[in-house]
């Protein structure tokens, strides 16, 4: 079954990422792929940033990185709601998940049950006077998706 | 039309399909970061052995060339964290007597300095606090009865920090706290990246807790620190009560000026904070009444800061919070094996570290002929040593661990006090005060980590705020010290 894979983060607020998303995934009768990747490596370089240079004890510091989690994914769950509404309202047939790794796993995940035609990833704005010498990247991993990957600056 | 449900996945769970990946980018970049260390660790050795096998320039002894070469490999590690921190302090212990600087015996005796058992009966007490519930009751008492309006809120985030963070590690409070304003800003629905008020709420946390944290000796280990630094290498020392009194204008201007900033940068843009007071009132309910336990340890704090005050000098830092360990434990207040979770011993081996480090550069002479051959070309008057050295270690701590900056800064600075006529004590302020106040980065401190972890701020929301307030901080620090320490006794005037 195709599937357009959209990938966000926890506290982002797709807006254009998700019409196009929307609209690829009608275009080819697909289904709408949305995951929410929470990047383990900065819940390990917090817990070593308060450990090392903070001194904070095994307790304290593992239940911040506990609510820093929990935090993130209540984050994630909201952003993905919004997902389900908005794809609902479209007709368009959607599957949503909170993956906890890196974003290429998160492609991976979703390639074990779909054949991903296209992705849809939303990169951050680039500020003014980098328009004229910068073009939006997608980022490394992007390239070993074997699909389109169209980038939307929010 | 919903065809799944929502759940977290680990992918290292799930079925996986084989994955074969050609990496693609250039050979140099694909062995560079696996060789990094390798080079850093060549980089040290090569460093080392230059300067055992090499003559001392003119005016540097052959023990303090070799103390110089270990301070130089400790900084290279401290600065790209090659090692964990207390780790490259362990090395430098290691090298000191290894290289002839120190005998063994020296060296480890400065494990015995006043400084560090002042900072593990500071951590034991603080870890009370956190354990009995203490610290997080007053905190939720304090936002309850002020946070009635988005404005009082805000500002009762900020100043519960500040004021937290005078009598336990910035970190700490920063750590204690977020929960609390987490569920504070989901129950009022800040959209995480647009609001104005989440990001204010955030940053008021982590910018209170770092100013209350320069405040006295207990808000940071730096400070101790820098005094045990000072002890070993001149003498001289501060007590609690005049380390406070030299620090204390510049904490309330800066807590002033943070709050005008949260409001220029991100203007208020919501009505009503109802929700967040009920979550605090929720949240005190479930707490119940204060219990025996907590208000036997707040009596024991409180007799602990009165007496730190009023005995410090006499009796010994060190001996009072040793005292109030002994008594808490004495009480059956608190059991050995809740402590150990909340203290990371790891401090006792890095600040150790850091004051054998100082010491050898500056029983060596390393100390006074670096600072003689950097900082003597830069400034020409004891003004410009002052206003050199806080901005250095204010830019330094943005991106490296404070105590790293302090343990790297201070041994050199002092062995330049002499030259200018400084007071030692006022060096010893010029490095650990800037150096605890990292606004700017993430890296710079666990309170800007932590905030920025919330996913309401991003980069370009802390950089510029934080720059703008870092910047204030070094002015009104030199301002601070040029119009107010000479009423304490702490002269920075003299020759050049």
């Amino acid at each position: 079954m195709n599937a357009v894979l959209l990938l966000l983060t926890p506290g982002s607020q797709p807006g254009l990422a998700l019409q196009r998303a929307l609209e690829r995934a009608k275009e080819s009768h697909a289904v709408l792929y949305a995951a929410v990747v929470l990047p383990a490596r900065h819940l390990d370089e917090l817990a070593g940033q308060l450990m090392d240079h903070g001194f904070i004890g095994e307790k304290l510091s593992e239940d911040v990185i506990e609510h820093v989690r929990q935090e993130q994914v209540a984050l994630a769950n909201e952003v993905l709601a919004r997902v389900r509404e908005a794809a609902a309202r479209a007709g368009v047939e959607v599957e949503t998940q909170v993956i906890e790794g890196e974003p290429w796993e998160a492609c991976e995940a979703a390639s074990t049950r779909f054949s991903i035609a296209h992705a849809v990833l939303p990169v951050p704005a680039r500020a003014w006077f980098e328009r004229w010498w910068r073009k939006p990247r997608a980022p490394a991993w992007a390239e070993d998706l074997g699909c389109n990957v169209e980038t939307v600056e929010e | 039309m919903q065809a799944g449900n929502m759940d977290i996945a680990s992918p290292a769970s799930s079925a996986r399909k084989p994955r074969y990946v050609v990496d693609t980018r250039p050979l140099w970049r694909i062995l560079l970061p696996g060789v990094f260390h390798a080079l850093l660790w060549c980089l040290a050795a090569g460093m080392y052995w230059w300067a055992i096998s090499t003559p001392p320039p003119a005016g540097l002894s052959e023990a303090g060339q070799r103390a110089l070469a270990i301070f130089a490999i400790c900084v290279l590690f401290w600065v790209l964290s090659v090692l964990p921190l207390m780790v490259t302090s362990l090395l430098a212990i290691v090298l000191i007597p290894l290289s002839g600087v120190m005998s063994a015996s020296q060296a480890y005796s400065l494990f015995g300095n006043e400084a560090l058992f002042f900072i593990l009966g500071a951590f034991i007490l603080a870890a009370c606090l956190m354990k009995s519930g203490l610290s997080t009751r007053i905190a939720l008492a304090i936002l309850h009865r002020f946070g009635r309006t988005p404005h009082s809120l805000l500002f009762s985030v900020l100043l519960l920090n500040v004021v937290m963070a005078f009598f336990m590690s910035e970190h700490a409070v920063a750590a204690m706290n977020f929960p609390i304003i987490a569920e504070m800003t989901q129950v009022l629905r800040l959209t995480p990246r647009r609001s104005n008020y989440g990001k204010a709420l955030f940053l008021a946390m982590a910018w209170g807790s770092t100013i209350g944290g320069i405040a006295t000796l207990l808000g940071g280990a730096r400070a101790p620190l820098a005094i045990g630094i000072l002890r070993e290498t001149t003498g001289k020392s501060f007590t609690f009560f005049e380390w406070s009194q030299a620090i204390f204008p510049l904490v309330v201007v800066l807590t002033g000026v943070a709050y005008v900033l949260l409001r220029w940068f991100f203007p208020v843009d919501i009505n009503d904070v109802r929700a967040a007071d009920e979550v605090l009132r929720e949240r005190r309910l479930r707490l119940g009444k204060p219990r025996y336990q907590e208000r036997a340890i707040a009596t024991v704090m409180l007799a602990t800061l009165a007496a730190w005050i009023l005995l410090g000098e006499e009796f010994g830092l060190a001996n009072v919070a040793l005292v109030s360990v002994v008594v808490l434990f004495l009480l059956r207040l608190v059991h050995w094996k809740e402590i150990e979770g909340y203290v990371n011993w790891g401090v006792l081996v890095m600040y150790g570290g850091a004051i054998c480090l100082g010491s050898a550069l500056s029983k060596s002479g390393a100390a006074g002929w670096l600072a003689h051959a950097t900082i003597r070309d830069w400034a020409t008057n004891s003004s410009a040593v002052i206003w050199l050295l806080s901005l250095l270690a204010l830019v330094l701590t943005e991106a490296m661990s404070n105590s790293a900056v302090v343990a790297m800064l201070l041994p050199m600075s002092l062995g330049i006090a002499g030259e200018f006529g400084l007071d030692p004590r006022v060096i010893a302020l010029t490095v650990a005060v800037p150096a605890g106040l990292a606004t700017t980065l993430p890296i710079g401190t666990p309170a800007n980590a932590i905030a920025f972890s919330s996913g309401y701020l991003s980069l370009r929301d802390l950089l510029l705020p934080g720059a703008t307030l870092a910047f204030i901080a070094w002015v009104a620090f030199n301002l601070m010290a040029w119009w107010y320490w000479p009423w304490l006794g702490l002269h920075i005037g003299g020759g050049g």
